[in-house]
């Protein structure tokens, strides 16, 4: 009996893993698709046209801000010097408890304003609405409100001041590119249908700055987890979400940086304050609102690198983010399961429900069996020790192509770094991802699965950023 | 022990042989998962060829095209800030021959481009069209659309550039299957025909439903209004329209150009 049960369950774990390959494979293609299309523009010269035009489209930049006395200023200073004609930033200051808004008042000459604050999307209370006294800091607004303890809060805080019909939405901690909203806005020139923008993000952690706080060598941290997780953040802007949004299904735009329709995000009930990935459930309620009443809808992934943003550096951050994601991937599976192959919410039930949910969700979960299973078997004597060595080089192999193809692609396209030892670092984390560091993050997913079904009370904690102008010092 | 000498394609075939046989023992399970990784890296071994070879095309190209703009740049961009000047006096200051310049035509497109959209608060620059002539830009272009070579940045760089060009070489383009090739052409059909510029204005009205080419049709009818020529019915076309957005753009356009 348990000998059939292992055969059957061999089998099946067998073409699970091989449609797994074939869909990585599939995504590479229609990720070199997309990046053709992408490259058919000669965006830089329509830059040109877009900066004077009286059709040029607003852009908010909303960001939440909690104790983070020690980066606000050079991270406003930050958002405040996009190059694009029409934008504001705002942040929602969430009731921190240190000096930020003190901080930003004095660095910004920010005066009290009085504002008949509308609701639009839930959040805790507001309590005062700041502006520059300065015309330098003109398109700079300040929201004062109550903590509300999740970052969906702090947004929907600042959604409700919103003025323009796009939004970008980040973390006060993040760097942006310059021209970071022009990249985002011009899929949206190209097709009103674009309800959401996803820029590719990256990690600054390894990064060198000069007294100014100027980035003058982009490298990667020495220390390997953060190296890994930019080799997963390559992987999973530049192959993932390229290939995925060749086909409209793209599962997820990150929390860290992207650009979204305000109507469709306020229409859609803002974002979840009690959401573990309320990125993600933001996406999907946009995209339900949209099949709900009919409306086309797109998302698009671009391979422009709009965001810095620094990567948790040690076991015990990575441990509190990951086990929030797993608890956020069940919590949203289980929200969402009604759109399951429902066809009347197109990509989103046939294409990306499924997907998430057999091979990202269910993936750690076949991991763990799988290993337990191993163990089993090693003890019982019943591996074919051949078999196993040439199917675990297969995989390995196939694992260690993928990311190399993604750090040659990277550096050929131009590159996120600046020297070739920078790209052999990431080379040597490709190496040993799969043995060290997948492992681990699958360990926690798992944990995460069952602090959501056990409903263990949430930590959401502080990431203790270092900010780029600590690092100088 | 025997040894058998093998040559040129019996090679091949021998290494082909062995790997076809590599895992021939081992359970199916072993063999497809083999076939199917081998396909796998394969496949990503002929994208990343192709990726190299692309970006290698294109960083050749770059260094080129970074040459001339570090030589040319700064003089073009004067001449063109400038008042009228003569033919002669063009060449003079370009300080090259007119032949070598034609030569290097596509090169300095990106260069006239970039100069026109950034002094885009001058509708008219009285000097293009005798720098487009010296530097053979609407030979080339032509060329590139009679040889259907790179006609998609042809036809976006033409709309930038507000050039003209015989009606005959848009032809093919002007019902193009693809979108944005069609709207292009169809942009570039306004600038070049006397007679009926706006005859496609008009037709598939919700294919430039989209701001981008709102914005474009904008910086068009300010360099037509500049120069004097015909400007649509604005009226007529705001109440075509499919959508209130591009009603409004019509209406917005009728305002600005009375």
């Amino acid at each position: 009996m348990i000998k059939t049960l292992l055969f059957v369950y061999g089998i099946l774990i067998f073409f699970y893993s091989m449609s797994l390959i074939v869909i990585y494979v599939s995504l590479l293609i229609m990720a070199y698709r997309e990046q053709k299309r992408n490259q058919k523009w000669e965006k830089s010269y329509i830059k040109n046209m877009v900066d004077t035009s009286p059709y040029s489209l607003g852009v908010s930049i909303v960001a939440g801000a909690y104790n983070e006395e020690n980066t606000i200023v050079e991270n406003v200073n930050s958002l405040l010097s996009q190059d694009y004609p029409l934008f504001e930033v705002v942040i929602a200051n969430d009731g921190s408890t240190d000096k930020t808004l003190e901080k930003m008042i004095e660095a910004f000459d920010l005066v009290e304003t009085p504002y008949d604050y509308r609701y639009k999307v839930y959040c805790k209370p507001f309590r005062r609405l700041f502006k520059s006294a300065n015309p330098k800091y003109a398109n700079l607004t300040v929201v004062d409100k109550e903590n509300g303890g999740t970052k969906a809060d702090a947004i929907n805080g600042g959604l409700n001041v919103a003025r323009y019909p796009y939004f970008i939405n980040t973390d006060a901690d993040c760097l942006l590119a310059k021209d970071a909203i022009y990249q985002c806005i011009f899929p949206v020139l190209l097709n009103k249908n674009v309800i959401a923008v996803s820029g590719t993000m990256s990690m600054s952690n390894g990064f060198k700055v000069d007294k100014d706080g100027n980035i003058v060598e982009y490298r990667p941290s020495s220390r390997l987890l953060p190296l890994f997780q930019d080799l997963e953040y390559k992987r999973s802007f530049l192959i993932g979400k390229m290939g995925w949004s060749r086909i409209n299904s793209m599962p997820n735009v990150s929390g860290g940086y992207g650009l979204f329709n305000t109507d469709v995000v306020i229409a859609a009930g803002g974002y979840s304050y009690d959401s573990f990935a309320e990125d993600m459930d933001m996406l999907w309620r946009m995209i339900q609102y949209c099949c709900d009443f009919s409306k086309k809808y797109k998302i698009v992934q671009i391979p422009h690198t709009c965001c810095w943003t620094e990567g948790p550096a040690t076991l015990k951050t990575i441990h509190r983010q990951r086990t929030r994601w797993g608890r956020g991937l069940f919590q949203i599976i289980h929200k969402f399961f009604g759109v399951f192959f429902k066809k009347r919410y197109r990509q989103l039930g046939m294409v990306t429900f499924p997907y998430e949910f057999s091979f990202e969700f269910l993936a750690p979960i076949i991991e763990t069996t799988g290993f337990l299973t191993l163990i089993y078997l090693v003890l019982t004597g019943g591996v074919n020790w051949q078999s196993f060595w040439v199917m675990f080089f297969a995989i390995y192999l196939f694992s260690a192509m993928l990311s190399f193809f993604i750090i040659l692609y990277d550096y050929l396209q131009g590159g996120s770094y600046n020297k070739i030892s920078a790209y052999l670092k990431l080379i040597l984390a490709a190496l040993l991802e799969p043995i060290l560091y997948h492992p681990l993050i699958t360990f926690f997913s798992i944990k995460g699965y069952f602090q959501y079904m056990f409903n263990t009370k949430a930590v959401w904690g502080n990431m203790q950023h270092k900010g780029l102008g600590q690092k100088k010092k | 022990m025997e040894t058998v000498k093998i040559y040129g394609f019996e090679v091949l075939k021998y290494y082909f042989f062995v790997l076809k046989n590599i895992f021939a023992g081992y359970p199916w399970q072993v063999c497809v998962a083999y076939g199917i990784v081998c396909a796998c890296v394969l496949t990503m071994v002929i994208l990343f060829i192709k990726f190299l070879w692309e970006v290698r095309k294109n960083k050749r190209e770059e260094k080129k095209k970074k040459d001339i703009a570090e030589r040319f740049f700064d003089k073009i961009r004067d001449i063109l800030s400038a008042p009228k000047m003569q033919y002669s006096e063009i060449v003079s200051i370009l300080e090259e021959d007119v032949a070598k310049l034609k030569k290097n035509a596509k090169y300095f497109i990106p260069i006239l481009v970039s100069i026109r959209t950034k002094l885009n608060d001058k509708p008219y620059l009285p000097n293009l069209a005798t720098m487009v002539n010296i530097l053979g830009v609407t030979e080339h272009c032509e060329d590139s659309l009679l040889k259907n070579d790179n006609v998609f940045d042809t036809l976006q760089m033409m709309s930038m550039l507000q050039l003209g060009v015989s009606e005959g070489y848009l032809a093919n383009y002007l019902n193009h299957r693809d979108r944005h090739t069609r709207l292009m052409a169809r942009m570039c059909y306004i600038l070049s025909s006397e007679k009926e510029p706006y005859k496609y204005l008009d037709k598939d009205m919700k294919d430039y439903d989209s701001l981008l080419y709102f914005i474009i049709l904008h910086y068009i009818f300010a360099f037509l209004k500049q120069q004097n020529r015909k400007l649509p019915d604005f009226v007529s076309l705001a109440e075509k329209a499919p959508s209130d957005n591009m009603a409004d753009f019509y209406k917005k356009e009728q305002m600005l150009n009375l």
